[in-house]
């Protein structure tokens, strides 16, 4: 049962000079979700692509809550449930996403990252393809989640090349991973604790390549106070202004002590959870 | 528009520039490649169509056609000539040249080993059609076997100039995916996303050749990003050590191709190709000691010396030729290869994949008839499909009939290894002491056998290749019975030295006797702990796991060969059992029911409590019975001793606390018959007393223990006694079934049946494992 609430916000832009936005992002507080999904660029139907993604994730989480969708036993048995339902609608929509791309010629090739996180049971539980990026900002800190699956990004781990190179060179545009272009795709899984008063920002690489890290963590610190709407177009906004070559999206969640509830409001929500 | 076109996918049988559809040879990425007959001319035409789904792409259309027309304008027998260029009926199309033959991948792939002497005719015309490409000031950027097509009469030609490439290059400020084959002949400055020039192309000459020449790719890895940064960091592999038949030369220049600085490998195309020329010159004269240097060889050196040019001029040039095509680019270019398989050829260009090593041979001695390694081949997927299958089943049996029988000598190995050393410590064996004592007491001995040393270290040994065996995939489910086979043959060794090695003579007879129940828990166990640890079980396998525990609690029961039941329900042990069965029902469930947040270890954890709490209640039976039975008799002393009034105080104080329950043994009047015998006296006349009393409970074999009994109770008391009746009960099951090893060789047969399980886990172990890998 989950013992805060949450707030949400999501802000797309289509930047200064593309000419569609191929973004797509979803926030749901019935299911405590919240997705980026970043369509590729070049590719046909990129915005397609991404769309599938979100809606296929939202709505694969939202059966398996009702029950209307059962995730099979020998579905990965050993992960919790959050990281089966988030797997299992990742994938989903992955093969949602690659069939559409097969049917027809306008689609071939259409891609798209997906950054997804949901939060239960005072656990944000993220998946993660592509170049989009999980960040948490705790206690004035803020942390990059995820890791980019940019060759990029492979060739700084392994030190070939380092992140200033990196930030300037031609690779840093070619995923390693993305969905939809293979039948099955190999899912960054993530799980942390999420605190009273953390907040968790889901963005596509359009902020970030308007924004360093530093300045997202100075923009989220400095908005404490302000609404969560308001900061998320704050960032959308900044970040237009000193880069716009691509699509900018970014999705803010902030988790917020419980509210005061009635016993019987109390008791509702314990059935609704427990059921 | 776009989904007008798509609408209708096939252009059979239409017309496009003149040229007539007849027939699609290949889909990629970038879009379909027709075959087609050109009108006018009267011949066979390749027409590739630019995907309409990029038709919308301004750019990458621009560049698809400024592309074409720079490939256009080369005319060179190594480089499919493109004809016609343009836009009709809202497709935009190149016209090339149809080649009859195949890709240099498919004939690697049908010749695992070209001659020396074909590789390097193929590879001089490539340079050819790459020198003249770049003299043009144009980058192929994805040289690889696939791209170099043969025709019947074995002339190469390179395709795919580039044109993916320049699209790919244009495909906006985000994302490409999923670097493709190509991969493996990528160079480092192109990986590492760096400006290229044409020694890129090089370098990818280099690797291909490397491929040509071994049939193995120079880097492999898990996946392509391994492979690219391996051709960035690693060392370059040398050739010959793949074919050792390979003059030095070639495999140098291969090396030197490959080198990781554009500045340390051959600078032109050009340079490499008056390389090769001269060292197969060398070579040739080499061979032909004493005759004349062919003179058309020198002439055509000199004029190449005159005709090559160093990289800056050609960089300025091409500078000077692209600075049109350069305005439209962006500066953000993709340079990695595309996902686009199906290129320009009249082929499926299948990913080619690593050769075994062991098929590379020497080169033959036979120049292969060229035309025939030319010829086109009839498909033959069902044939290929039939030989994977039978490569698979081959595999299957190799692993069968090499890592079985090792495994089956080592499962020999370690029971013999063991046996012995149990068999030499047997010398300190303590009949009467627990189980566990006699086990570990050997290791300690003041003196030890001769050998013992040797068979410890053997012993060490074996338990390292046990350990050993674990990381290998086939032998890791069996490591567990493994293990158990070792403690079993120790034990065997160390309490039946009577029995030799592996007689199975009595066996049959005992099968279903209650001393055998131990064998075929020790078994189970090994078995469900096995299956228990499998880390994706199906469901078959969870329903085994379970089985098998069930089983192993039954035996658990029947092992502990208590025919004395339990003979006063006292509440404690009762809530013990049903515990324990609680128990058992909950590792059932966790191991059918697979959701393993709890890993394996709980339901074993689980599970041995289950088994231990079972084993309390039998053993409750016993301890029972001998309870009543000691009660019986002191009432029986007692009842003679009625006279005695008041208890006198106690004469030693060694013998107990003073406020204990006083016991006819300690009385001082002497009037007690058992208190004046000596202590042997006063055994044989209980033992004669217990006899009557309880006639079951202890036999002739059980003097010693009976005495140990009683020589508790006359200095402890009544608890004494009864934690003295405890250890005895606990031991007993262990005891006798040493006992009956001796003489029905149980832990003989015990050790062969671990033997076959833990080979039956091997073979599932293969099994399995081929399965996966198909």
């Amino acid at each position: 049962m989950q013992t805060f609430d949450i707030e949400f916000a999501a802000v797309t832009d289509i930047g200064k000079i593309r000419e569609k936005n191929e973004d797509n992002v979803l926030i749901s507080s019935d299911l405590s979700l919240g997705v980026v999904a970043d369509g590729m660029g070049g590719h046909s139907a990129g915005e397609i692509a991404s769309n599938i993604a979100v809606s296929v994730l939202a709505e694969t989480v939202r059966k398996i809550n009702t029950g209307a969708l059962k995730i099979p036993d020998n579905f990965l048995p050993k992960l919790s449930l959050s990281e089966r339902k988030i797997l299992l609608a990742a994938n989903l929509a992955n093969a949602a996403i690659y069939s559409t791309a097969q049917s027809a010629d306008t689609y071939r090739m259409m891609g798209t990252t997906l950054t997804g996180v949901l939060l239960e049971d005072n656990l944000a539980t993220a998946v993660h393809v592509g170049d989009s990026r999980l960040y948490l900002l705790r206690n004035d800190k803020i942390i990059q989640i995820t890791t980019d699956h940019s060759l990029a990004m492979e060739h700084i781990r392994r030190g070939l090349l380092t992140k200033a190179e990196a930030d300037h060179s031609k690779i840093q545009n070619i995923l390693t991973r993305a969905m939809g272009i293979k039948k099955n795709i190999e899912f960054d899984l993530l799980k942390f604790p999420v605190h009273e008063g953390d907040i968790l920002l889901l963005c596509s690489d359009g902020l970030y390549k308007g924004l360093s890290e530093e300045q997202i963590g100075a923009l989220l610190r400095a908005g404490r106070h302000t609404p969560l709407v308001k900061l998320c177009k704050q960032l959308v906004h900044d970040s237009n202004m000193h880069d716009g070559q691509d699509n900018i999206s970014c999705v803010l969640l902030k988790i917020l002590p419980p509210q005061k509830l009635s016993w019987t409001q109390r008791l509702k929500r314990f059935f609704k959870h427990s059921c | 528009m776009a989904q007008e076109q798509s609408q209708q996918p096939s252009l059979v049988g239409q017309e496009i520039s003149g040229c007539e559809i007849l027939q699609k040879i290949a889909v990629g990425g970038m879009g379909a490649v027709y075959k087609a007959r050109h009108k006018a001319l009267d011949r066979i035409v390749c027409v590739k169509i630019l995907s309409p789904a990029l038709t919308n792409d301004k750019k990458a259309v621009e560049l698809f056609l400024t592309e074409a027309r720079a490939i256009a304008e080369l005319e060179h027998p190594n480089i499919v000539q493109v004809y016609n260029v343009g836009r009709e009926k809202g497709y935009y199309f190149i016209v090339m040249g149809f080649i009859e033959g195949q890709t240099l991948s498919q004939l690697v792939k049908r010749n695992k080993t070209l001659p020396l002497e074909t590789i390097l005719k193929l590879f001089e015309e490539v340079l050819l059609g790459l020198d003249a490409a770049h003299a043009k000031g144009i980058i192929h950027r994805d040289i690889k076997p696939s791209n170099i097509l043969i025709n019947t009469d074995g002339q190469a030609k390179i395709v795919d100039f580039g044109i993916a490439k320049k699209v790919d290059k244009e495909k906006g400020t985000t994302k490409t995916t999923e670097l493709a084959g190509t991969a493996y002949f990528i160079a480092p400055e192109q990986a590492l996303g760096r400006e290229l020039d044409t020694r890129a192309d090089l370098y990818s000459v280099g690797a291909s050749l490397y491929y040509v020449l071994t049939g193995q790719f120079p880097y492999n890895g898990k996946n392509t990003i391994d492979i690219i940064q391996k051709h960035i960091n690693d060392p370059v592999p040398n050739p010959a050590a793949l074919r050792p038949g390979m003059p030095a030369w070639l495999s140098a220049a291969v090396q030197k191709l490959m080198a990781k600085k554009p500045e340390d490998r051959f600078q032109t195309a050009k340079e490499t190709y008056v390389y090769f020329q001269k060292a197969r010159a060398e070579e040739q004269l080499r061979i032909q000691k004493g005759s004349s240097i062919n003179l058309g060889d020198n002439s055509s050196l000199k004029l190449v010396q005159e005709e090559k040019f160093s990289t800056t001029e050609l960089q300025r040039k091409r500078q000077a030729e692209k600075s049109l095509k350069k305005s439209t680019q962006s500066n953000k270019p993709s340079l990695l290869p595309s996902v686009d398989k199906a290129a320009v050829l009249p082929v499926t260009a299948n990913a080619a994949k690593p050769v075994d090593p062991s098929s590379i041979a020497l080169p033959t001695a036979s120049e292969a008839a060229t035309k025939g390694i030319y010829s086109n081949p009839a498909s033959g997927a069902l044939e290929h499909a039939l030989r994977q299958k039978a490569r698979w089943v081959g595999g299957l049996l190799k692993d069968l009939l090499i890592k079985l029988p090792i495994f089956i000598l080592f499962t020999i190995g370690v029971g013999y290894v063991f046996y012995h050393l149990g068999n030499i410590c047997s010398a300190g064996i303590i009949e009467h002491d627990g189980l566990l004592a006699n086990l570990i007491n050997p290791f300690f001995a003041k003196t030890f056998q001769p050998q013992q040393w040797l068979y410890m270290l053997l012993g060490v040994v074996t338990l390292g290749l046990i350990f050993a065996s674990a990381a290998v995939k086939e032998y890791s489910r069996a490591t567990v019975t493994l293990f158990l086979l070792a403690f079993v043959s120790y034990m065997a060794g160390l309490f039946s030295p009577q029995v030799p090695f592996l007689q199975t003579g009595h066996i049959w007879e005992f099968l279903f006797t209650p001393q055998y129940y131990l064998c075929y828990l020790v078994v189970a166990f090994a078995g469900a702990v096995a299956v228990c640890s499998t880390y994706n079980r199906t469901i078959l396998q969870g329903a085994l796991g379970g089985a098998l525990v069930i089983l192993v609690v039954a035996l658990a029961y029947l092992s502990s060969h208590l025919s004395i039941p339990p003979a006063e329900h006292v509440v404690q042990f009762q809530i013990l059992f049903f515990a324990g069965l609680f128990a058992t029902v909950v590792a059932v469930y966790y191991l059918l029911n697979r959701e393993e947040r709890t890993s394996v270890i709980m339901p074993l954890f689980i599970l041995l409590l289950a088994m231990g709490c079972l084993w309390v209640y039998n053993v409750s039976g016993l301890v029972q019975t001998a309870k009543h039975t000691s009660e019986a008799l002191v009432q029986n002393i007692d009842v003679k001793n009625l006279f005695r009034e008041a208890p006198a105080p106690l004469p030693e104080e060694d013998y107990g606390l003073p406020n204990r329950p006083k016991s006819p043994f300690v009385a001082k009047d002497n009037t007690n018959e058992v208190s004046v015998m000596e202590d042997q006296q006063a055994h044989d006349f209980l033992a004669s007393q217990f006899a009557v009393l309880a006639p079951n409970a202890f036999d002739g074999e059980n003097t010693a223990l009976f005495s140990r009994l009683l020589r508790r109770y006359y200095k402890g008391g009544q608890s004494n006694l009864n934690t003295t009746l405890w250890e005895y009960a606990l031991t007993l099951p262990l005891h006798r079934f040493n006992q009956n090893a001796q003489t029905n060789s149980a832990y003989t047969f015990l050790m062969l049946l671990l033997m076959m399980l833990s080979v039956g886990f091997c073979v599932c172990g293969i099994f399995f494992k081929s399965e996966e890998e198909e």
